[in-house]
């Protein structure tokens, strides 16, 4: 039974992808719903599709939505890794920087990854794919297919729509001057208030009972008469590596020029 | 209880000599005429010779004359025992004095005067260092004392009057001592590698052993109960390749007191200053360690000689809101020392001022808005 849902799942898939690679040299050939696992009705479709290419079309970045029964039969290694081989495979984006976005839902172990190319590096930051995936992941762990598609798309067009702007969401836009200085008053009455106090620390210290000698010291009159250093013993500590959570803003592109983030929703 | 004092007096006009810090010698207040000490030592001893001769002749004659008979004032009780008085020899007034008191001034004439049995036999001081350094040395010195904390209120140096000013040689043991000390260390290094997700870090331990001898000359305590010992530790060191042997030449202008804290009493800090300085010498000999960390330390203290010394201490005292405030001046080489007071006020302006600067230097460095990320993040 799951041999033949496989390759149901490959031949939708297949044909999916095949079409717009057969069609003439049109951008946006390539169905931006994706649904091999048919989650979404018709009626569903076709106005998701609709609102993908409207997005895709004004702002020049293709946001794309791909539903598999399980990422391990598209390709080797994580489901970030595979949704980089569809997209590459599929020669998938927008103009020759081969913009886009993709959300790639795998539903046997319930993955998804996110993953930006060309100038959805520069509309799609770190912090835009965290603002990004909370808009529908709650939608899709209520099995809202649809729902959480069009939060999906909606979202994208106002990132698009605030990086063709000039002003990508990242984390510092959500810093405002108020913050920073706010920021800078605490911190620097903090490092004042240390130095003052310790000024007059040292100042009122300025009279004190002396505890050494060294002063009084003579010429050649220390002597050191014994130096034993014996080895004893060796220990071993394994610390695990916590991955950092903050972020000091834009996108982390890897090699292949692509960024993503992945989990389970 | 009269007893006999000496007031250097100059040969030329008879007025009274005191010590010039800055030439070394004993100067004239009315003729200016300067003198060795040598020169005046001399003088004096054949002079204390004769007199103690006179001395003894009246003391005879005294005791063949009828006396009168007296009733007896209040007693002095129990204080009688720490105050001594003496006859000065400029204007015949009686001096009471404490009991350590060794050199003073007339309070009627002005007359520097020095007690020389205070000096007497085993009291005798092996050393003294002279004065350097004068009295506008020392107001010099407390005025930049002010300078240097900003935290001090405007009324206390506008409105604050030096109450007191003297100089004094102030006594001090001075002991030579041999410290034999060995100390146990309990040592780490260690190297850091990755593997996978984990930080492994190989640590090696080491046990480490120092052992030496230290040896210490001249480490001085104060022996007077009347000066706070943080005051005279913080007036330290002195240079005492400039000790002269003692003389009372040396003493006339200025404050000397005898010894009341005994050697043995203030030897105790002695050894416990010097035992902690051969255990630093030893912890400075161990390197090459990440850490180290001092797991025993045994030291014998050798006590060699004590000299008895004088040092020159300049002592100031003021007053401001019903507090007195002391201050001590090394006479000798000008290191002040003194707590002096705090005006929050002035507290919170410097910290506001340091603020506004802090917060700008924090702002236009860019590190708010690291921070603000890592918050935000």
């Amino acid at each position: 039974m799951k041999r033949w849902t496989v390759f149901l799942s490959v031949l939708v898939l297949l044909i999916c992808c095949c079409l717009p690679v057969c069609a003439a040299e049109t951008e946006d050939a390539f169905p931006y719903i994706c649904d091999t696992e048919l989650l979404l009705t018709d009626s569903e479709w076709i106005s998701l599709e609709e609102l993908a290419e409207q997005i895709s079309r004004q702002y020049q970045c293709a946001v794309y939505f791909v539903t598999v029964d399980d990422y391990t039969y598209y390709g080797d290694g994580s489901i970030y890794e595979v949704a980089k081989e569809i997209y590459l495979t599929y020669d998938l984006g927008w103009g020759t920087e081969k913009s886009g976005v993709l959300l790639l839902l795998s539903m046997a172990e319930r993955d998804y990854t996110l993953i930006a190319y060309g100038y959805g590096n520069t509309a799609f930051t770190d912090y835009g794919k965290d603002y990004l995936s909370e808009q529908f992941l709650d939608d899709f762990a209520d099995d809202d297919w649809a729902g959480g598609c069009r939060d999906y798309l909606t979202t994208c067009g106002s990132l698009l729509k605030q990086a063709r702007a000039g002003n990508p969401l990242d984390i510092t836009s959500r810093i405002r001057t108020w913050h920073l200085v706010l920021i800078s008053l605490i911190l620097g009455f903090a490092v004042a208030l240390v130095i003052c106090l310790f000024w007059q620390a040292s100042a009122k210290k300025a009279v004190k009972r002396s505890a050494e000698a060294g002063h009084y010291l003579t010429q050649g009159g220390v002597q050191i008469t014994q130096r034993d250093d014996c080895y004893s013993h060796t220990t071993q500590t394994r610390t695990k590596i916590e991955k950092s959570s903050g972020s000091s803003g834009g996108t982390t592109v890897d090699r292949q020029g692509f960024s993503g983030k992945s989990g389970k929703f | 209880m009269a007893d006999q004092i000496t007031n250097y007096q100059c040969p030329a006009c008879t007025g009274p000599l005191h010590f010039a810090s800055g030439t070394g010698k004993l100067e004239c207040d009315y003729c200016g005429s300067t003198f060795e000490i040598a020169e005046i030592e001399a003088l004096y001893a054949e002079k204390e010779a004769a007199a103690a001769e006179a001395s003894a002749r009246a003391e005879e004659e005294a005791a063949r004359e009828t006396e009168w008979e007296t009733v007896s004032g209040s007693d002095w009780g129990a204080d009688a025992e720490n105050m001594r008085a003496y006859v000065c020899p400029s204007c015949g007034a009686e001096l009471i004095c404490e009991a350590t008191t060794a050199a003073t001034s007339c309070p009627y004439c002005g007359n520097p005067t020095v007690v020389p049995g205070q000096f007497a036999g085993a009291l005798k001081p092996d050393f003294v260092i002279p004065f350097k350094l004068d009295k506008k040395a020392a107001v010099a010195a407390l005025k930049n004392h002010y300078r240097k904390n900003p935290f001090l209120p405007r009324a206390f140096s506008a409105a604050n009057h030096i109450e007191e000013i003297k100089g004094v040689y102030v006594p001090f043991w001075l002991f030579d001592a041999t410290v034999d000390a060995t100390a146990t260390y309990h040592a780490t290094n260690f190297t850091t590698h990755r593997e996978g997700d984990y930080r492994v870090t190989t640590t090696m331990h080491y046990n480490v052993q120092r052992g030496g001898t230290a040896q210490f000359q001249k480490v001085p305590a104060d022996a007077s109960s009347k000066m706070p010992d943080e005051y005279m530790d913080s007036i330290e060191p002195y240079d005492f390749s400039e000790l002269k042997p003692f003389s009372t030449a040396y003493l006339p202008g200025y404050l000397a007191d005898k010894y009341d804290v005994s050697a043995k009493e203030s030897g105790q800090r002695i050894d416990s200053r010097c035992k902690k300085t051969a255990g630093d010498l030893l912890r400075e000999d161990v390197h090459g360690y990440a850490t180290v960390n001092q797991s025993r330390l045994q030291a014998q203290v050798r006590h060699g000689k004590v000299h008895y010394a004088l040092l020159p201490v300049w002592l100031l005292t003021t007053r401001w809101n019903g507090k007195t405030y002391l201050f001590a001046m090394n006479g000798q080489t000008r290191k002040f020392a003194g707590a002096l007071p705090s005006s929050k006020g002035r507290f919170w302006a410097l910290t506001g001022i340091l603020t506004a600067v802090c917060s700008a230097l924090i702002g236009f460095s860019g590190l708010a808005m690291a921070l603000a990320k890592f918050i935000f993040a």
